[in-house]
């Protein structure tokens, strides 16, 4: 990896690099993505499996209840562990050390080693799925994961403490790279809000995946050992595991969400070219959700703590609402008043806020203790999470995935395909999982393949909406295919975007910068002179999508 | 970051408009939801369940506020601060303002613990214990709910006495008989896995959890007071749900709450009768066998078209009489259907798994059972078939040594010897308390 | 904005041949990189000890007869060489520190022979253990086979990094033993960071398990 000045920098990484060990960050980036991206088209015919066996409240698609617990294991374990997480390490990979105007993440060897985790431990967990599948649900509760389980439950576990170990490696990675190789002009008040985001998102991550290890450690004890430790007849206890898991578990919701909040307000402050309003507050508040966060575990577990141990959690997990309405109002402030430009990236994002609202709203709705009674555990809280992980998380990675396209690829992505596609992901999400609220409080609860006959028709809407949501992910996947290899030239910066990652060509060279940037002195600091000038020179520094010959970005 | 105050962006006379004509779809949304409500969520069945819609009436206009006031500004935003694609100018540089920061952060603050504070007195009020629990002729009756895989059984410890002198148990297996204005208060165990006893109409949930069989499991309590409903006819029944995921059957783990209008109800159409049945048990094994196998769980995982069961985690037992005698080299159909009963992982039909537990006298809850539960089931399941292999008519059959251990018989069962001296074997021990027939 | 020549970065900015960052840039990387491994290390014995302390107040009787067959003696010993070890490895780093590189390679073997002492150590004491019925998994019949899992999983766990450690001191060595050290001994430091990590927590252990 010698430095390079020349042109030849610009060119695409041909595919097959992707394919290889690679310690660069932005192949590693783009590996974490494209693999979670498939595990998001596995786990989503899942999600149309489980749809198509609940269009009727018997069972009928499915040989066994059974085998439709482990397919909304599978579906849970892959949506979460194996895409959700992992495509923020993709973003994070990619963008992070290019807003930091560095040259490569602190550890590129560690890098490489946490993705090239991800497959095997995908092997086994989906290897479980041709044995004796795991059936306990994502959450995997013992006695029902321990004692009434078979060797698929063995491989679950196994797979998920490998994609722990991925997962502490790589925010191990982001905290360094973050806190250690920002360019000496970039204060920590001045650093893009995604580093922020993934900042808390890997402080979380170190401090709580552990928790799931240790916990991994002690089911598979009980599962291989013969140990006892969640077993009551051998003096074990059943809510030990429920207290551990959740003390990861809720925290790794943050892990899900909080860099997603972090794209959003790139995505919203770049598309209406307005700075971020209140960004100490939207900064803060990423590590007000982190350390609350860590607080709020048993909330999980309302109907199963001891009644007098239920207050304090409500009070904590209402308080993580004040910052999470924090940033929500921040991001109206940073759209309020702007210059809206309707790409497909701030449509998702505004489609984030619209219903990561109400996932917001349900989550407050769960922590009133005596309304959580009645609908734990039903299809409310399934539909509360995908408000949260689809309507939050995933629009976000919409978001984003349109927003960075043409850095990654140096092409745009078809901007009329990604309007269709956020009209379809968006009605086919709303019509899917709001009335989902509805037939969880009369009655349905979760994990269930025969249900009460009265909530047909609801199920019946629900599951044709499914479809069109389902449907909505082959357009995305069309105009990605379609835009990398027809899309028009993106050049540096299509956005005029201040943060560093635009400051170079897109696709970046290896060695991102063929000089160190200077980052502008306001990451969103957009309507000023001095920031026009800055954009106007990084433009010309890269006209053409190529560095000036004297490798200088501009002057 | 520094405050460019100067920017503030102007608000057009059609803004404000819009946010008006927004304020007043959200009062109209919020309104029409509200009445909407009774809809969205079951019967109001319980003293508790009024209190809780209360508290999601409340959840559900500060929410809906929340979500019309952001979903108002976002469809302001789309409409008026939308630039043609071609606008390269940017928006105005406004960095923020701590005054309005402050205000969304210290309204929020005391919107949540304002609902802290209403969620927290329901919650005191509805979970405060009560006096005089399970009231049955004036008297408190221990009610036990056993969660097994994949039915509830619950169990009535009366104070009625049988003639030995016992207090007489109701099983009254996946339903619970209460009456309007009962405070009921549930002793809830698990007996394999977790589960969780939800009774929507009440608007209650607990876990049930495994704990240690030999010091008297883990148990956990639910409590709540019927009431009534109006232009429901008595008795009127609600669904019991399991809301813990328990495995294959999870979904069909379901019972039933039968609330009396009245205690004289209550006792007239349920309580009575109960235990009249038991002090009076059929004289007929296989009468009596019907209704012994009821009380167990085995229609969570078996098929038998003749009491309607459909289940289909176990094998079926549709015709068992008329296989049970060659499951087994060396096995009349009685032995078989007996140590099916007893201990099913002596034998594992192909095509199953070994899920089933063991049912005896030292097991708990509700896999407890005595000889003759076990005599007359057996009596039961021979008639289950066209040509049955057992021998229904005057035969002894002889029970393995393991069956006799483990139900402490000293003697064989025998089949069929008329009426009155049907409990000369199996039943020695306790069926005095048939003598009546 | 002009000033976009950033001349006044490159003094900082020596680009060297892996990872592009400078001496110092990579050593405090290390450093950081080391010590939030290490706290998510402390996250997990904490789960196992949490889970022994839990198990200690409400099992007060097993508990107590396990300290009585618990051979204290053979533990304390292997505790002082697990402690000696740690001062090997300070006075390992000095002396490369000094520029005494076949010091540093004596010490560091030092510190990888106390390891392996412990090791031996630790395996005498489960076989005593495995003698009296102290096992892993749970038997009905046996008083003990609660203690067992809660004993076993920290200690093992604790082992199982001094197994790592002395894997790692030999790596060390055969790097040292190359030089690779003279310049800028961080291979030594982070080795010595998380060697004194393990003896923390074996006294941790040490002390909850045997002495209280």
């Amino acid at each position: 990896m010698a430095t390079q000045h020349e042109a030849e920098t610009v060119r695409r990484p041909a595919l097959s690099e992707y394919l290889r060990w690679s310690v660069d960050h932005k192949i590693i980036g783009v590996q974490y993505g494209v693999a979670a991206f498939l595990f998001f088209m596995v786990g989503g015919a899942m999600a149309m499996g489980i749809r198509l066996e609940l269009w009727t409240p018997t069972l009928d698609l499915m040989a066994s209840g059974s085998a439709y617990n482990s397919l909304f294991t599978m579906h849970g374990t892959v949506m979460i562990f194996l895409f959700i997480i992992p495509m923020w390490a993709a973003f994070g990979n990619f963008v992070v050390p290019l807003q930091l105007g560095a040259k490569d993440m602190a550890f590129p060897w560690l890098n490489a080693f946490a993705f090239w985790l991800i497959p095997p431990a995908a092997i086994v967990i989906l290897l479980g799925y041709f044995v004796t599948p795991a059936e306990a649900g994502w959450t995997s509760y013992p006695p029902l994961s321990t004692l009434f389980s078979g060797d698929g439950q063995t491989l679950w576990a196994l797979g998920a403490h490998l994609l722990g170990i991925s997962s502490i490696m790589g925010s191990i990675n982001f905290i360094v790279t973050i806190l250690n190789m920002r360019p000496p002009q970039m204060i920590i008040w001045t650093m893009p809000l995604l580093c922020w985001a993934v900042l808390a998102t890997s402080i979380i991550a170190v401090m709580a995946t552990p928790f799931l290890a240790g916990a991994l450690t002690l089911l598979l004890l009980d599962r291989v050992a013969g140990t006892t430790f969640f077993d009551a007849s051998g003096g074990g206890d059943v809510l030990l595991w429920q207290n551990i898991f959740w003390f990861y578990s809720h925290p790794a919701v943050y892990i899900m969400v909080l860099p997603g909040m972090g794209v959003l307000s790139e995505v919203l402050s770049i598309h209406c070219r307005k700075p971020v309003f209140g960004y100490r507050m939207v900064g803060l508040s990423s590590m007000g959700i982190a350390f609350v966060g860590f607080t709020v575990w048993a909330h999980h577990m309302f109907t199963s703590l001891q009644p007098e141990l239920r207050i304090p959690f409500m009070i904590t997990t209402m308080i993580i609402a004040v910052p999470t309405g924090i940033k929500m109002f921040s991001w109206l402030g940073t759209i309020w008043g702007g210059k809206m430009r309707f790409t497909s990236a701030l449509l998702f994002a505004l489609g984030f806020m619209s219903m990561f609202v109400i996932g917001g709203i349900t989550g407050v709705m769960l922590a009133a203790l005596p309304f959580d009674i009645h609908v734990h555990d039903t299809y409310f809280v399934v539909s509360h999470f995908h408000f949260v992980l689809f309507g939050g998380s995933v629009f976000a990675i919409y978001a984003a995935l349109y927003h960075w396209f043409p850095k990654v690829t140096g092409r745009m992505m078809n901007e009329r395909l990604g309007r269709i596609h956020f009209v379809f992901t968006y009605f086919g999400f709303l019509f899917t999982f709001f009335p989902m609220h509805i037939v969880g409080m009369l009655g349905m609860p979760r994990r269930v393949a025969v249900y009460d006959p009265n909530f047909t028709d609801w199920n019946q809407f629900i599951s044709f909406w499914a479809f069109v949501l389902g449907f909505s992910t082959f357009i995305v996947v069309y105009n990605v295919i379609h835009s990398y290899f027809r899309g028009p030239v993106a050049g540096a910066n299509p956005w005029r975007a201040l943060t560093l990652e635009w400051a170079t060509t897109s696709p970046p060279p290896v060695t991102n910068f063929d000089d160190d940037p200077i980052p502008f002195e306001d990451p969103y600091g957009y309507g000023t002179e001095a920031s026009a000038a800055y954009l106007d020179a990084v433009d010309a520094a890269f006209s053409g999508g190529r560095p000036t010959p004297d490798g200088n970005q501009a002057d | 970051m520094e405050n460019n105050r100067s920017n503030i962006p102007s608000i057009s006379p059609a803004a404000v408009v819009v946010a008006a004509v927004f304020l007043l779809v959200s009062v109209i949304g919020i309104n029409w939801f509200t009445t909407f409500v009774p809809e969205v969520l079951p019967a109001q069945a319980s003293a508790e369940s009024k209190s809780v819609d209360e508290l999601f009436y409340i959840l559900v206009i500060i929410g809906g506020l929340v979500f019309f006031l952001i979903q108002g500004m976002l469809l302001i935003s789309v409409i008026f601060f939308r630039v043609r694609d071609d606008d390269r100018s940017d928006g105005p540089t406004y960095h923020g303002n701590p005054l309005l920061e402050v205000v969304w952060t210290i309204i929020p603050a005391l919107v949540v613990v304002y609902l802290a504070v209403i969620s927290f007195n329901v919650w005191n009020q509805n979970s405060e214990p009560k006096a005089a629990v399970n009231m049955i002729n004036g008297e408190e009756t221990v009610i036990r709910v056993t969660g097994a895989r994949y039915a509830w059984t619950h169990n009535y410890e009366t104070s009625r006495l049988n003639p030995e002198g016992e207090p007489i148990v109701i099983n009254s297996g996946d339903k619970l008989h209460t009456y309007i204005g009962q405070n009921v208060d549930l002793e809830l165990r698990a007996q394999d896995v977790i589960h969780s006893y939800w009774v929507p109409a009440m608007r209650v949930k607990q876990d049930l959890l495994p704990g240690n069989p030999d010091t008297g499991g883990r148990p956990t309590e639910i409590r709540f007071t019927p009431a009534r409903v109006e232009g429901v006819e008595y008795p009127a029944e609600y669904p019991i749900v399991c809301a813990e995921l328990c495995g294959d059957g999870h979904g069909r783990m379901r019972g039933t709450v039968i609330v009396y209008e009245d205690e004289a109800q209550f006792l007239e159409q349920f309580y009575e009768p109960a235990i009249h049945a038991i002090l009076n048990p059929p004289a007929d094994p296989v009468l009596r066998g019907e209704i012994v196998i009821q009380e167990y769980i085995c229609n969570s995982c078996h098929t038998l078209d003749s009491l309607g069961w459909s289940s289909r985690t176990g094998p079926s037992m549709n015709g068992i009489a008329d296989r049970a005698g060659e499951r087994v080299a060396g096995q009349s159909a009685e032995e078989y259907i007996a140590t099916s009963v007893w201990n099913a992982q002596a034998f594992v039909v192909p095509g199953y798994t070994e899920q089933m537990a063991v049912f005896g006298p030292d097991q708990s809850d509700a896999n407890k059972m005595s000889a003759e539960q076990l005599y007359a089931i057996v009596a039961y399941l021979c008639t289950q078939g066209e040509q049955s292999d057992c021998d229904n008519e005057n035969s002894t059959v002889a029970i393995p040594e393991a069956i006799k251990t483990a139900f402490g018989l000293d003697v064989d069962i025998t089949f069929g010897q008329g009426d009155s001296e049907a409990e000369s074997a199996a039943s020695e021990t306790s069926e005095e308390a048939g003598e009546s027939e | 904005m002009a000033e976009l020549t950033a001349d006044s970065l490159h003094a900082v900015a020596t680009h060297d041949d892996h990872g592009h960052i400078s001496e110092d840039e990579h050593n405090s990387n290390m450093k950081l990189g080391l010590w939030l491994y290490l706290a998510s290390e402390i996250v997990i014995f904490s789960i196992m000890i949490v889970g022994y302390i839990i198990f200690r107040i409400n099992e007060e009787d097993i508990v107590a007869q396990a300290h009585d067959e618990l051979g204290v003696a053979l533990v304390t010993a292997n505790t002082f060489v697990l402690l000696a070890s740690s001062f090997f490895m300070v006075m390992g780093l000095r002396a490369m520190q000094q520029g005494n590189r076949s010091g540093m390679l004596r010490w560091i073997g030092l510190t990888a022979l106390g390891g392996i002492v412990f090791l031996g150590g630790q395996y005498i004491e489960y076989s005593e253990l495995a003698h009296l019925g102290i096992v892993l998994g749970f038997d009905d019949a046996s008083a003990w086979s609660t203690f067992g899992m809660r004993f076993y999983a920290p200690t093992f766990f604790h082992g199982a990094h001094v197994f790592v450690g002395v894997l790692w001191a030999l790596e060390v060595m055969r790097r040292g033993a190359k030089g690779r050290y003279d310049n800028n001994p961080i291979g030594i430091e982070m080795f010595g960071l998380y060697w004194h990590f393990v003896d923390v927590v074996w006294i941790m252990l040490f002390t909850l398990i045997y002495l209280v």
